[in-house]
């Protein structure tokens, strides 16, 4: 692939290439078509183009009218710039006047701080042949990404340090995951392919880490260059796809490795569910190595997944969320989504309470740009039995936090009746149904059957409030109450009756408000 | 041959050419012309040029030193005449007349000043043709002829002579004796016979001093400084700002320094590289003029010269180059007044045009 050769600017804009416009920033915008070495006191000859480097200096010559010499010299022989070291041997530096006379004759001069001869190698390499630059960046690369497993953000610093330039993972919709980082705005997260990208001479290179199951992108990586050549951005790119490999191998083998602890737990959690793990059990003793901890007051907490979600996809992000909260848990995924509890030596007070709370609903917030989830929270008890109860408490209020987005779907068992838990328990899938069936006769007549049953029996029995409740007579209600035992065939006096029916009412009622 | 007088009218000329001729050096000439005023109180001093001589020897004189210091300390009087019988003790010979060791700056007057007190004439003619620094650089020396006997000496009786020294150990013995004189020191050369004046010195440099200083008088404000600066015989380098000055202290030697100026016209840089005097000008990089031609910085509305040592950032100015002697561009003689001959290494560049 040939194109034009780089910019002044560009070039210096390759981190091996820095060098200091000495001049000004005008007329840096020529191309470059070579290096050529020259020697201040001679006359050689320089090609149009060409960036003539001084590699050594006498004392005194940045500050000497030779330097005036050769910036004409170079001018009339058409060079794209004049390249001295930064200092002379004496700390000397240009003078004002050679600086104008650079800008008045449009000959820039570049000051290098490292080595000049270094740097007029590397420069020539780079503007006649850039593929062996970039082929050195990708060995760098491979040699520094292959040998151990390294998370995105390591791969991103290990690129940091190879392109000398800012390398950051971001998430899929483009936004940095630890690092601050800003893609221009011609960015397109819903394109997963490489991207150069340039705005206003600064170059950023995006490219997509594909993710899994579909062609979208799970993460980005990308790197700012600042003023680039092109060929410099083509290796980042190159580099940057390199990269995506070492990242995908880490997700792979982090998701086998998941896999593998997901079922080691899930065989624990369920023992731990059924009251198994006794102390001085096997199961218990592995509970311990896996870093369990069953001793001391514990408070479970549910997080429920809305939607279709992979959990073991999502279970590190999970933990981070937890982590970045200072919350010391245990994590294990469970059914719809994750089980955690904490541990402490003794019995937490309503403020741990409350700040766990409080920590919850930011973790539910953080956790919003990936999925929707409701969190269930679970009384303190103590010792392994205590743990098996504040799961189980913290299952039951995740349940019903999925329906209160009024408390943001952050529920705490202690905050519900125990009729209310009565009621989820009677929300199951085998009791819905037949609470709808028992009362579907009602369904189909005039008069709000449902709604006057439901009343009066919340009411406590008496036709007088129902009445009052709905706004409507008392015989009005009477016939109403009349007309249900008749299609029920039901004696609204029996407690057995009045207690399914209550129970049907209740969950038909939840249901159709949208619980 | 008419004989030629030097007199109190001619005096403003003179130090006018003088400065000029002393390519931004040679020392500021107001106080040495006041100086010659007072002497020639009325009087006035022949100046002859060399074929106008039936014979005999003239004996070089001047000053040297700290050009700073002769204005601080100015000569009292009897400064010459212990050096001029040093001389002609140690060689026999009575001078017919004098001649100015240099043309260019405070010697160009001085000569004038010694004239009166040893009543004798001056020759139009100099060692130098300009102002240069080094005794070494004498048109004597470069012709290979010694320049000892020599002595220097005040008029409080200090005297120290040299003899069969080389023009460099003279230079240098002369230099390092200075301090002991005050900063400066009347001087007097080894006598030079009339009938070798043409090989052995620059003949004319009066005469030019006064051309140069009455064309440089008759410059008014409003007058065209290219016409102007052609009536000197001089082409104009550049006129514009002076914005940036740098002098950079030598360890040894005379300390250089840069002067940059930047046309109002259209931007060009000019780089005028100085030490004592103006030596090497660049235009845009590109050296233009160099020594041994002359090099001037004039104020751009007075057309007061303006020296080296006064040469400030901001002055509005016109820089003027004028051909230096054509003794200086013969082959056998250049090298000692080249800019190499100053530490600039680079070749004398001849005035465009001219071979």
């Amino acid at each position: 692939m040939t194109d034009a050769p780089p910019t002044l600017r560009e070039l210096i804009g390759h981190p091996h290439l820095a060098a200091t416009p000495l001049s000004g920033d005008d007329d840096l915008d020529r191309r470059v078509t070579g290096i050529t070495l020259i020697d201040p006191a001679d006359t050689g000859l320089v090609q149009a183009g060409e960036i003539a480097v001084c590699p050594v200096i006498p004392a005194g010559y940045l500050s000497s009218w030779r330097l005036d010499a050769t910036i004409r010299r170079l001018y009339d022989q058409r060079a794209a710039a004049l390249a001295v070291p930064l200092e002379g041997p004496g700390g000397e530096t240009l003078l004002d006047g050679s600086r104008r006379l650079a800008r008045h004759l449009h000959l820039p001069i570049l000051g290098i701080s490292g080595a000049p001869l270094r740097w007029a190698g590397t420069a020539a390499a780079f503007v006649h042949s850039p593929a062996v630059d970039a082929a050195d960046h990708l060995r760098r690369a491979h040699r520094a990404l292959t040998p151990r497993l390294l998370s995105p953000q390591d791969v991103a610093r290990a690129l940091t340090g190879i392109l000398d330039r800012p390398v950051a993972v971001l998430g899929p919709d483009g936004t940095p995951i630890t690092v601050s980082f800003e893609l221009p705005s011609g960015f397109d997260p819903h394109a997963p392919v490489a991207q150069i990208l340039t705005a206003d001479g600064h170059t950023t290179v995006a490219v997509p880490v594909p993710g899994t199951p579909s062609g979208t992108a799970d993460l980005w990586m990308a790197a700012a260059l600042g003023p680039a050549p092109s060929a410099w951005a083509r290796a980042v790119r190159d580099v940057l796809q390199f990269a995506t490999l070492a990242v995908q191998r880490w997700q792979a083998t982090r998701r086998v490795v998941l896999e593998r602890d997901a079922r080691l737990r899930a065989g624990l959690f369920g023992d731990l569910l059924e009251g198994r793990l006794d102390s001085g059990g096997t199961a218990h003793q592995r509970a311990a190595e896996i870093g369990w901890r069953l001793d001391g007051w514990h408070v479970a907490f549910h997080i429920a997944a809305l939607g279709q979600v992979d959990l073991l996809g999502h279970t590190d992000a999970v933990a981070a969320a937890i982590a970045a909260e200072q919350i010391d848990v245990t994590v294990v995924e469970r059914g719809d989504g994750w089980s955690a509890w904490t541990t402490s030596r003794a019995e937490p007070d309503e403020d741990t309470s409350r700040d766990l709370l409080a920590s919850l609903q930011r973790i539910r917030r953080r956790l919003a740009g990936r999925f929707d989830c409701a969190i269930g929270v679970g009384r303190g008890h103590p010792d392994t039995g205590g743990l098996t109860r504040s799961l189980a408490e913290a299952w039951d209020a995740a349940r019903l936090a999925r329906g209160r987005p009024q408390t943001g779907r952050l529920v705490h068992i202690d905050r519900l009746g125990l009729a209310q838990l009565l009621v989820a328990w009677a929300s199951t899938e085998t009791f819905a149904p037949t609470a709808t069936r028992l009362l579907a006769p009602l369904e189909s007549q005039p008069g709000e059957l449902v709604a006057t049953l439901s009343t009066y029996l919340d009411a406590g029995g008496s036709a007088a409030d129902t009445a009052a409740i709905l706004g409507v007579h008392r015989n009005t209600v009477a016939a109403r109450l009349h007309r249900i035992e008749e299609l029920l065939t039901v004696d609204l006096n029996n407690p057995d009756d009045r207690l399914a029916l209550h129970l049907a009412c209740r969950v038909t009622l939840d249901r159709n408000t949208g619980y | 041959m008419p004989i030629r007088y030097l007199g109190e009218p001619d005096i403003d000329h003179l130090a006018r050419g003088t400065t000029l001729l002393g390519s931004g050096g040679g020392g500021q000439t107001d106080t040495a012309a006041r100086l010659l005023r007072r002497s020639l109180a009325g009087s006035r001093i022949e100046l002859l040029s060399s074929d106008a001589v039936p014979g005999g020897h003239v004996v070089p004189v001047g000053i040297v030193g700290a050009v700073s210091a002769f204005t601080e300390r100015l000569p009292s009087g009897g400064e010459w005449a212990p050096v001029l019988a040093t001389i002609t003790d140690r060689t026999g010979i009575s001078p017919a007349g004098l001649i100015a060791i240099e043309a260019g700056g405070v010697n160009g007057i001085v000569v004038f000043v010694a004239a009166v007190e040893l009543g004798l004439p001056v020759i139009d003619a100099d060692l130098q043709g300009r102002a240069l620094p080094r005794l070494d650089q004498m048109s004597v020396a470069a012709v290979g002829e010694p320049l000892t006997p020599l002595a220097i000496g005040d008029a409080g009786g200090r005297l120290l002579m040299l003899d069969s020294l080389s023009p460099q150990a003279a230079e240098r013995i002369v230099r390092s004796a200075l301090t002991e004189f005050g900063g400066w020191a009347a001087i007097a050369l080894r006598p030079l016979p009339v009938e070798l004046l043409d090989r052995l010195t620059i003949l004319g440099s009066f005469s030019r001093a006064l051309h140069l200083g009455s064309r440089h008088a008759a410059w008014t404000l409003s007058a065209d400084p290219r016409e102007a600066a052609a009536s000197l015989g001089a082409r104009i380098l550049v006129t514009g700002r002076v914005i940036e000055v740098v002098r950079h202290r030598a360890a040894a030697g005379f300390g250089r320094g840069s002067v940059i100026i930047r046309a109002g016209r259209d931007g060009t840089l000019v780089r005028l590289e100085m030490e004592n005097e103006y030596l090497l000008a660049l235009i845009d990089g590109e050296p233009v003029a160099s020594t041994p031609d002359i090099l001037c910085v004039l104020d751009r509305t007075s057309g007061l010269p303006i020296s080296c040592d006064t040469v400030r950032g901001g002055a509005e100015v016109v820089a003027l180059h004028l051909p230096g002697p054509p003794f200086w561009w013969r082959p056998e003689a250049v090298d000692i007044v080249a800019p190499r001959a100053f530490g600039l290494d680079i070749d004398p560049v001849p005035l465009r045009g001219a071979t």
